[in-house]
């Protein structure tokens, strides 16, 4: 087949989905007045704050009880169990991501002045996560991913959270420029 | 050429329809915030007429149809790039931080897809290039709308309802052309006649979806959104990205 067919057609199909996609956005925006001029709901990284919980979930000493205690299906079970909390949990750290991505956006959609580099940076980086994170939905509907490794992430997220409060605080007691502010 | 008294009827309604958009667009001030757009709907009412006069009164002179139809799509396309341009800047110029980012990368696009279409048009022959010409400067309609709802969605700027509709129109008019001049070589030559049917039929579609558009007076203009001090983003932005690219380097280590 022809690659300039299959590239018409495509991008046809394509503007008809975005096309529906804007409209259907917009009557929901017209359910639910515009949410832009106000600040993001829960924009700080929230799930989180839960790793002590899921850290004892993923407990070695857990597996080795669990092991020793009970048979082959109830094993097993627990072992679903623990994947699906995992997964959870994994993915309200993508909800974290996100709320963080979007006050960015907020911020950058409310500036007078934005950096080209800084916008498509961001941009290529959300990309990038919500592949690795699927990846990593893989490899816990695989394998397992280990303790430490989701420690890391969470303390980075928490640390994030700590600075974009501080940030946040800094904006509100912030002198406000002329019709400045999160309010329209 | 002739026209049966089907077509003439089918030309008459589509007309008719146009000249409503005018008056309806005339009497809702659209000029006062799309001039582009209402000078293509005058324009295309005016070319209805002068159209249909070359059609029937230019029996067997096929090179005058062939020079006066391309000529006015030629006009046609150009007020319609201006139309684009109106709903992108409708669309994002309130945003002026972002407006200045997204301006460049649409006129990039607009760029390339316009060399794609002259590419396109050169390589074929002679015999086709203008509807394969026609074909990609449809696509940069197409294209510059499709990437300017990208960064709508991105930004989650909620356009309203008169620029959604404009936009929804114009886009559905270009790719019903884009799927219609490509098809139409490579597989519907046999239906040339249905095809061209379909052609027809989708302005008149288009054309109602603007009337919808413009059913209400129009919305009073969206007051301009009160913007933060212009060094917040450069404290802050910076910053985020750094954190998001130490989230990703971290969801990277978890995957080795």
């Amino acid at each position: 087949m022809n690659f300039s067919i299959l590239l018409y057609v495509g991008l046809s199909l394509a503007v008809f989905v975005a096309l529906a996609l804007m409209l259907r956005r917009m009557r929901a925006a017209k359910a639910q007045p515009p949410t832009h001029a106000e600040a993001p709901h829960e924009p700080f990284a929230v799930h989180c704050r839960h790793f002590p919980q899921i850290r004892q979930v993923l407990s070695p000493d857990d597996a080795a009880f669990i092991a020793q205690r009970f048979s082959a299906p109830a094993r097993r079970q627990w072992r679903a169990e623990r994947r699906r909390v995992l997964r959870h949990y994994l993915a309200g750290l993508k909800e974290d991501f996100a709320g963080l991505e979007r006050l960015a956006r907020t911020v950058a959609v409310l500036s007078p002045q934005v950096t080209q580099s800084l916008e498509a940076e961001r941009l290529w980086l959300g990309v990038r996560f919500r592949f690795l994170y699927t990846l990593a939905l893989l490899q816990l509907a695989t394998g397992f991913a280990g303790v430490p490794e989701f420690q890391r992430l969470t303390d980075l997220l928490g640390g994030f959270a700590a600075q974009v409060e501080a940030g946040m605080a800094a904006l509100e007691t912030r002198p406000a420029a002329p019709g400045g502010g999160f309010s329209a | 050429m002739h026209l049966s008294l089907t077509d003439n009827v089918a030309w008459a309604f589509g007309a008719a329809l146009e000249t409503l958009l005018l008056l309806l667009a005339l009497r809702r001030g659209l000029y006062r915030r799309f001039p582009f757009f209402t000078l293509y709907v005058a324009l295309v009412v005016l070319s209805e007429p002068v159209l249909w006069f070359v059609y029937n009164k230019g029996q067997g002179h096929l090179r005058l149809i062939f020079v006066a139809y391309y000529l006015i799509q030629c006009i046609l396309l150009l007020a319609r790039g201006g139309v684009v341009a109106e709903i992108c800047r409708d669309l994002l110029s309130p945003y002026p931080g972002i407006w200045k980012v997204c301006r460049g990368c649409l006129l990039t696009i607009a760029v390339i897809l316009l060399a794609f279409a002259a590419a396109a048009a050169y390589r074929t022959g002679a015999s086709t290039a203008v509807a394969t010409g026609e074909r990609g400067l449809e696509l940069v309609v197409v294209g510059v709308l499709l990437f300017a709802v990208a960064f709508c969605r991105y930004y989650e700027i909620v356009p309203d309802q008169v620029t959604a509709f404009l936009a929804l129109g114009l886009g559905l008019y270009s790719a019903i052309q884009v799927a219609n001049n490509t098809l139409i070589f490579e597989w519907l030559l046999p239906y040339v006649g249905w095809w061209q049917k379909v052609r027809q039929l989708s302005y008149p579609v288009v054309v109602f979806i603007w009337l919808f558009a413009l059913r209400n007076p129009l919305p009073e203009a969206r007051p301009a959104p009160a913007l933060l001090d212009a060094g917040v983003y450069d404290e802050f932005v910076p910053q985020v990205n750094m954190r998001l690219r130490e989230l990703n380097a971290r969801l990277q280590e978890i995957l080795k």
